[in-house]
């Protein structure tokens, strides 16, 4: 293999790749980064077996191939200052673009050069790298395909899994007690909908927005909370209006697929358990709040809220319309501040206690300006709406989380 | 104690006291603020027995007192108050309950305190004794920044055990000789000093060893506080402490005692038989490019001087067994004798690269064996730096 390429592309093509390559790989192999030149492109592929992502660059491919090579080597010879940046690195910097990159591969090692600066990376063969599935693949027999509205998804995956626990499947394995249902995110399409649903030690996440263009054929997935929440943002930066979900036809990964960047994402085998009956039916008092001073509120008080289980007071005073958020500590003192809030007419104040930081990560995850709270007094239960023109969540901390976290 | 001062004020001095506050501490009150109304002046004073700091605020007293309250809990509250930047807190130290009661806009907070007296005590500004001290005054960023060029050669306490390294190491020399200010630091296998001519001569000579980490906090704060005006430094030997004043604000240390090895003012003049002169930012992007292929083998960079188009090449490189080499090419500037081949630790090169403050920087070797001396070519600022390194062997 024989390729130029621009350093500020693969630099950045590097750091996009940089999420899936494991910082201890179970086998060696996972710890290198597959360059495969074939036409006018390079692409480059990571995986550390659960995610997998395959960018692609345009090279000028003198000698078509493939070689794996160490993924922080090959950093190390791009990039100058690498010792800091080999995750989230910007594309240009530090490369003129004349340096253009040469490398020349042979079976086992890489030459690397640009500019004045020559490096030999040691490799590995291409074929013991794990095969990554492509959408012609993923797509063909039993499997379907799906296309999405990557922002409209990217702005739901974000409202929900804030949810979700945030282990991964390894913590998940050797942490007792962990519930695995609790690093899943639930994606449901059918018809003219998207739902995605995420459960937590606490508290419910659910999103619902448009599909558009609707789509005949119904899916449900459940995917790792830890891993969507890596590709998003990588998806997202692509700028692409759509994203392509396929399935592959054995039913263990799903592929999401933009023309530059593909993700492969292995779906694990458990079932997200039915999470219907756990949303409350009729609130019991609603106020409308601004996000910013509830968020600024919650910050103020989050220091004595901490020391003391979380635990903060909500107390509405539809008479002085104003809310007052309120914690306590025995050692520590107390803080509390208000803010303006409207109180439905219908419907007579609350106060209630509640968990600080399943509270926050609500009021931080919605995108409204304004939001809904709604006191749920029969089933203990606070659930934060947010509704906005193409979709609407609720996040619901359920009943109990309060007294638990005081206890 | 009852008084109202603003937010915004109110959270940059606290924020300025965050070094001298511990965050595991030996004695809770040494994690606390003490707030001090009196005489016209508010100070808040943080105090660890290893640094202190005292900063003054603009503030309305209503009533003189004084209270020791959580440094946390009081600046996570200044920096999370709902409202305006510049909106007023008013704050008062309930008597005989060591509460302090903060008010803000619609915002409340009662915050459980110590009382004052259990604060370790601070000399106020007028009652250090400059009588039997070395004192002497210079800019406060020109102070700043001698530092930041001498102070990182100083040994850390990881390493000593395996260095053989005094405890006077973990300290930087402070030498007032005539008119002359020399700063050094050291460690078992690098040296880097620094020596400056004094605007007026001290009335007192003599040295003393401050701390590396207090001396980095002081010159932090004397660069952040900006005031450009000098800032006064009294040595005092005999109560072992070091205090640097400006107007509102007193940084005060522990001094290390024992003896500090003087040898190092040979380097600032030493002969040489081969001389390369490099950029520095060239120098420091050639030894990022190789620190990582570096680091998986004895952090060591070779560097290769000869002659060759132009005033001659620099090469720069590193390699690791198994994983390959990765090599840089630099222009040299100029070259005074014949070419030489270095092996250096990396950390080391990288660190005198980093702290010098110049376009240029010159390697000078005597003899294969001896010490590597760096220094900075063109800088600005007047003083006299030089950095001397221990050059490695590979056994063959």
């Amino acid at each position: 293999m024989k390729i130029y390429c621009e350093p500020g592309a693969l630099a950045q093509a590097l750091a996009q790749v940089a999420a899936a390559v494991p910082s201890r790989p179970r086998v060696p192999i996972l710890s290198c980064v597959l360059l495969t030149a074939k036409g006018d492109r390079l692409t480059v592929s990571a995986t550390d077996l659960g995610l997998g992502i395959a960018c692609r660059l345009p090279a000028r491919v003198e000698r078509e191939g493939a070689v794996a090579v160490s993924f922080a080597r090959l950093v190390g010879s791009m990039a100058p200052s690498s010792r800091q940046g080999t995750k989230r690195k910007t594309a240009q910097e530090g490369h003129s673009p004349a340096d253009a990159v040469e490398m020349d591969a042979g079976s086992m090692s890489v030459s690397v050069s640009s500019g004045r600066r020559r490096a030999t990376i040691s490799g590995a063969a291409a074929g013991d790298f794990p095969v990554l599935p492509t959408l012609e693949h993923a797509g063909a027999g039993e499997g379907w395909t799906l296309r999405l509205d990557l922002p409209l998804l990217c702005s739901m995956v974000e409202q929900v899994a804030c949810a979700a626990d945030p282990r991964d499947e390894w913590s998940a394995r050797h942490q007792p007690g962990f519930r695995p249902l609790y690093a899943r995110v639930l994606l449901v399409a059918q018809g003219g909908r998207i739902t995605l649903a995420a459960r937590g030690a606490g508290a419910l996440a659910l999103c619902e927005g448009p599909l558009v263009p609707p789509w005949g054929g119904a899916c449900a997935l459940v995917l790792p909370a830890g891993n969507l929440a890596k590709i998003m943002p990588l998806l997202q930066e692509t700028g692409e209006p759509s994203v392509q979900v396929a399935l592959a036809a054995g039913r263990e990964r799903v592929l999401f697929h933009t023309p530059g960047l593909d993700v492969v994402c292995s779906l694990p085998e458990q079932k997200f358990a039915e999470f219907g009956h756990l949303m409350p039916g009729t609130a019991t008092s609603r106020a409308l709040v601004a996000r910013a001073p509830l968020a600024a509120a919650l910050d103020f008080v989050d220091f004595v809220a901490s020391r003391n289980g979380s635990v903060v007071e909500l107390c509405t005073q539809p008479e002085s319309g104003t809310l007052l958020v309120c914690a306590r500590d025995r050692a520590m003192g107390e803080q509390s501040t208000q803010i303006g809030v409207s109180v439905a007419a219908d419907a007579a104040g609350f106060r209630c206690e509640t968990v600080s930081f399943l509270l926050k990560r609500a009021v931080e995850a919605a995108r409204a300006s304004a939001l809904s709270l709604e006191w749920y007094a029969g089933e203990d239960t606070l659930v934060v709406r947010s509704h906005e023109a193409d979709c609407s969540s609720a996040y619901a901390i359920l009943g109990g989380s309060a007294r638990a976290q005081g206890e | 104690m009852r008084i109202v001062c603003g937010r915004r004020a109110l959270h940059a001095g606290l924020a300025l006291l965050k070094p001298a506050i511990k965050e595991t501490p030996n004695a809770p009150v040494l994690s606390h603020v003490l707030l001090r109304a009196e005489g016209g002046h508010v100070c808040l004073v943080a105090n660890n027995l290893e640094i202190a700091i005292a900063r003054e605020i603009t503030a309305e007293i209503q009533e003189e007192g004084a209270v020791a309250v959580p440094w946390q809990r009081l600046e996570h509250l200044a920096a999370h108050l709902p409202g305006r930047a510049d909106q007023p807190v008013e704050m008062e130290g309930l008597p005989g309950a060591n509460t302090l009661s903060v008010r803000s806009g619609q915002s409340r907070a009662a915050i459980v305190g110590m009382h004052a007296s259990e604060f370790p005590a601070l000399p106020a500004q007028g009652q250090i004794a400059e009588e039997g001290s070395v004192c002497f005054s210079l800019d406060a960023a020109l102070f700043a920044s001698l530092v930041g060029k001498v102070a990182f050669a100083a040994a850390t306490s990881e390493k000593r055990t395996v260095l053989r390294e005094s405890p006077i190491l973990r300290g930087m020399l402070v030498l007032v000789s005539g008119q002359s200010l020399t700063l050094a630091a050291r460690d078992a296998y690098r040296l880097a000093a620094c020596e400056i001519q004094l605007q007026e001569k001290p009335e007192r000579e003599g040295a003393a060893v401050i701390p590396a980490w207090s001396a980095k906090e002081f010159a932090r704060l004397l660069a952040a506080a900006r005031t450009g005006r000098p800032v006064r430094l009294v040595l005092d030997e005999q109560r072992a402490q070091v205090s640097c004043h400006l107007p509102g604000l007193v940084l005060m240390a522990r001094l290390l005692t024992g003896d500090y090895p003087m040898g190092f003012r040979q380097y600032f003049a030493r002969a040489y038989q081969a001389r390369v002169v490099v950029g520095r930012q060239a120098m420091a992007s050639a030894l990022r490019s190789v620190a990582r292929i570096a680091s998986a083998d004895g952090d060591l960079v070779a560097l290769e001087c000869q002659r060759g188009t132009g005033a001659g090449i620099v090469r720069v490189g590193a390699q690791a067994q198994g994983q390959g080499e990765q090599a840089e090419e630099i222009d040299a500037i100029s070259l005074e004798g014949a070419g030489c081949q270095l092996l250096l630790k990396l950390p080391q090169l990288a660190g005198a690269v980093a702290a010098i403050d110049a376009p240029h920087l010159a390697l000078e070797v005597s003899a294969p064996q001896e010490p590597v001396v760096v220094r900075p070519v063109g800088d600005q600022s007047g003083a006299n730096s030089v950095y001397v390194l221990v050059p490695c062997f590979r056994n063959e």
